[in-house]
């Protein structure tokens, strides 16, 4: 750490992906770095903010995080916020016991960050998610006996993909329909947003929290009754 | 003082801490992951709170998800224990920025003692001597060579970050050196995502010794003894032992004494741990400082009765120490056994699953510190430790009289446990008369070392 001078990752080719938001990665850390614009401009982002971002604060930010054993680092500004985040497999076995964390999905993420998605949140997908879009976060799964084979009339439930101040999203309510992948509300992890996502089709029966809660990680928020998929098709 | 403290932390070391939070009448917020929803401390706290996934990236090292925690909660502190963010500079700085309190040294004091190579030159200047080694980072190959030349082989190749050693390789010759440089770089770019190398004389026979420091904000400072932890395999210790065997008293006052004064003079803050390397002559070097509670603490906390987790709180707090040297009593010998989920005849290989039946050993002077119950499932994401057993005595045959039985009394069923293991370190004649190196295990083999003990 002393002596080395800290490349720009992705100086040299940054994957620049939707409008608001790039994925880089050299090897050593993956960056995901959102910018989120002030919300009442709803702009894309300002191409020289982005270059001095990459050009001057990422070398920073890359060395300082190298040199500390953190697994992921959030920086945040009035008009962009940085996540720096350590793939599993080169975090250090430490006596407080963080080791052979199965790094399975860490060569998938580079790519997951590509959805031009506004309001990015970094956040990593749930292992059953698909590289393409933001995969829905927190275990999506049959509520009920937790563990139990789903009832016959099963029902779905979102949960939170962090812990902070929950809120459900302006027009979601008892009865409202929703698709999977639906953002039904978010979570405010220290002023960034985290999505709360449908984790099927279906129709809002619950909602199991309230506006300004505070929410542990995979707590349940929304319930959903399922719409199969033949019932969405005929509906539209 | 603080009213409500987050652990973000797991295993017995979220217990320990706990059980002082008790004592000293604070509130205590257990932060945990997915995998540890049933652990002992997420049990008996005040409060718990899942902070995410199993994988440590998203939840035990993941900054924002335990300052969202500790907010959400109302706590003013955080206890990070050890290993994961204990003595990460940035996420200390970060605690102060949400008006939270880092329970350890505030953040300018972690970047002080951050680089091992910067820390050697400052604590040299106040006085400690240290192991004559590299000027700075190695740049190539060809420096390599010549600092090795230059210190006289064997030497000792060590990555500039992290510990535990990965990318560690002893040398005997410039043609291993130039082998060992490559697989180094890799292992420990790998590990610590950095792979800046420097060197090292190596100490033929040498033992591990390292002395608890206890420092307040004020430049009171203390030292509560020095911990043997020459019993390592790889690098990672197993068994540890206070006082050393390896020093008459009054090297182990000078030694001491050493440590703590330089390390008041160069401005550090809470409690701490200087470790050193002693060669067969007796003299000592110093080689690194751990800014953090260490595993094994216990051993210090018995032979003083002064409760290092409570220093720590204190200081942090803001508190002046309130006692000096002379208050500082060391009685008897203390030895401590990590208690690690682990097959010895499987060269060590980590174990998961449920804890069946779980017996703690007791008597006069044992102390069993671990987070198991019977039906408690070991999760396989983290380290192996099971627990801590220490065991006291007036001296150090009744301690490893004490430990004897101790170690026959623990039972865990369901996994398979290091404690043979211990049992044949106990019978071994170089540990039985204290004249044991660093080199006892790896040299012997472990699974010799255990079937030779069986023997006997």
């Amino acid at each position: 750490m002393d002596d080395e001078s800290p490349r720009a990752p992705g100086a040299d080719e940054p994957e620049a992906i939707g409008d608001e938001r790039l994925t880089v990665e050299d090897g050593a850390a993956e960056l995901i770095v959102a910018l989120e614009p002030p919300a009442e401009v709803p702009t894309t982002a300002d191409g020289a903010a982005i270059g001095r971002l990459v050009d001057e604060i990422l070398p920073l930010l890359i060395a300082r995080f190298r040199a500390g054993q953190m697994g992921e680092l959030e920086v945040r500004r009035a008009d962009w916020h940085v996540r720096v985040r350590r793939p599993a497999d080169e975090l250090a076995p430490m006596a407080g016991g963080a080791a052979s964390a199965r790094g399975a999905d860490a060569g998938r993420r580079g790519r997951i960050a590509a959805a031009g998605q506004t309001s990015g949140t970094g956040h990593a997908p749930a292992p059953s998610g698909t590289p393409t879009g933001l995969a829905p976060v927190g275990p999506g799964r049959p509520a009920e006996g937790h563990g139990a084979a789903p009832a016959a009339n099963p029902s779905l439930v979102a949960s939170s993909p962090a812990v902070g101040y929950y809120a459900t999203r302006d027009g979601i309510a008892t009865g409202s329909q929703v698709r999977s992948g639906d953002v039904l509300g978010h979570v405010d992890v220290l002023g960034v947003r985290q999505e709360v996502v449908a984790p099927g089709d279906g129709i809002v029966a619950r909602l199991l929290a309230e506006a300004g809660e505070a929410v542990e990680y995979g707590q349940d928020l929304v319930r959903l009754e399922p719409v199969s998929r033949a019932d969405s098709v005929r509906e539209a | 003082m603080f009213e409500r403290i987050l652990i973000a932390n797991r295993g017995e070391i979220a217990l320990r801490i706990l059980r002082t939070c008790r004592r000293m009448g604070l509130g205590a917020v257990v932060a945990y992951s997915e995998a540890d929803r049933d652990t002992r401390a997420v049990q008996l706290a005040d409060e718990a709170i899942c902070i995410g996934p199993a994988e440590a990236r998203r939840s035990y090292l993941s900054a924002p998800a335990i300052l969202s925690a500790a907010l959400v909660t109302g706590c003013d502190a955080i206890h990070p224990g050890y290993g994961f963010l204990s003595e990460d500079d940035a996420f200390a700085e970060m605690t102060r920025a949400h008006g939270l309190t880092f329970i350890g040294p505030p953040p300018e004091v972690l970047e002080r003692f951050a680089s091992k190579a910067g820390t050697r030159q400052l604590l040299a200047a106040h006085g400690l001597p240290t192991i004559p080694g590299s000027e700075g980072m190695l740049r190539d190959d060809e420096h390599a060579l010549q600092e090795a030349e230059r210190i006289g082989y064997p030497v000792l190749i060590k990555p500039s970050a992290g510990g535990g050693g990965r990318g560690m390789r002893m040398v005997r010759s410039p043609r291993e050196l130039q082998q060992a440089l490559t697989i180094c770089r890799s292992e420990s770019q790998a590990a610590f995502g950095d792979d800046s190398l420097y060197l090292e004389r190596w100490l033929e026979e040498n033992r591990h010794v390292e002395v608890q420091v206890v420092v307040d904000r004020y430049g009171h400072g203390v030292h509560v003894g020095e911990r043997d932890c020459s019993v390592q395999r790889r690098h990672q210790k197993v068994v540890e032992e206070s006082p050393t065997p390896a020093l008459p008293e009054d090297a182990r006052r000078r030694l001491c004494e050493g440590a703590v004064s330089a390390v008041v003079a160069a401005g550090y803050e809470n409690i701490g741990t200087l470790e050193f390397l002693v060669d067969r002559d007796g003299d000592f070097f110093f080689i690194e400082i751990n800014c953090r509670i260490q595993v094994e603490h216990p051993i210090s906390e018995m032979r003083s009765g002064i409760d290092l987790v409570a220093e720590q709180i204190r200081i942090a707090a803001g508190e002046p120490l309130g006692y000096t040297q002379d208050d500082v009593r060391l009685e008897g010998h203390a030895i401590e056994f990590r208690i690690n989920a682990e097959d010895v005849a499987h060269d060590f290989r980590p174990q998961a699953g449920t804890v069946e039946a779980f017996l703690a050993p007791g008597g006069p002077g044992v102390r069993m510190d671990s987070h198991l119950y019977a039906g408690y499932e070991v999760p396989p994401y983290y380290d192996s430790l099971l627990g801590k057993l220490s065991v006291w005595g007036p001296d150090r045959p009744v301690a490893i009289a004490r430990a004897r039985v101790a170690l026959s009394e623990l039972v865990v069923d369901g996994l398979i446990t290091n404690a043979p293991f211990h049992q044949a370190i106990l019978d071994d004649p170089s540990f039985i008369d204290g004249s044991f190196t660093t080199n006892l295990l790896d040299r012997i083999g472990s699974a010799a070392f255990v079937a030779g003990g069986r023997r006997s």
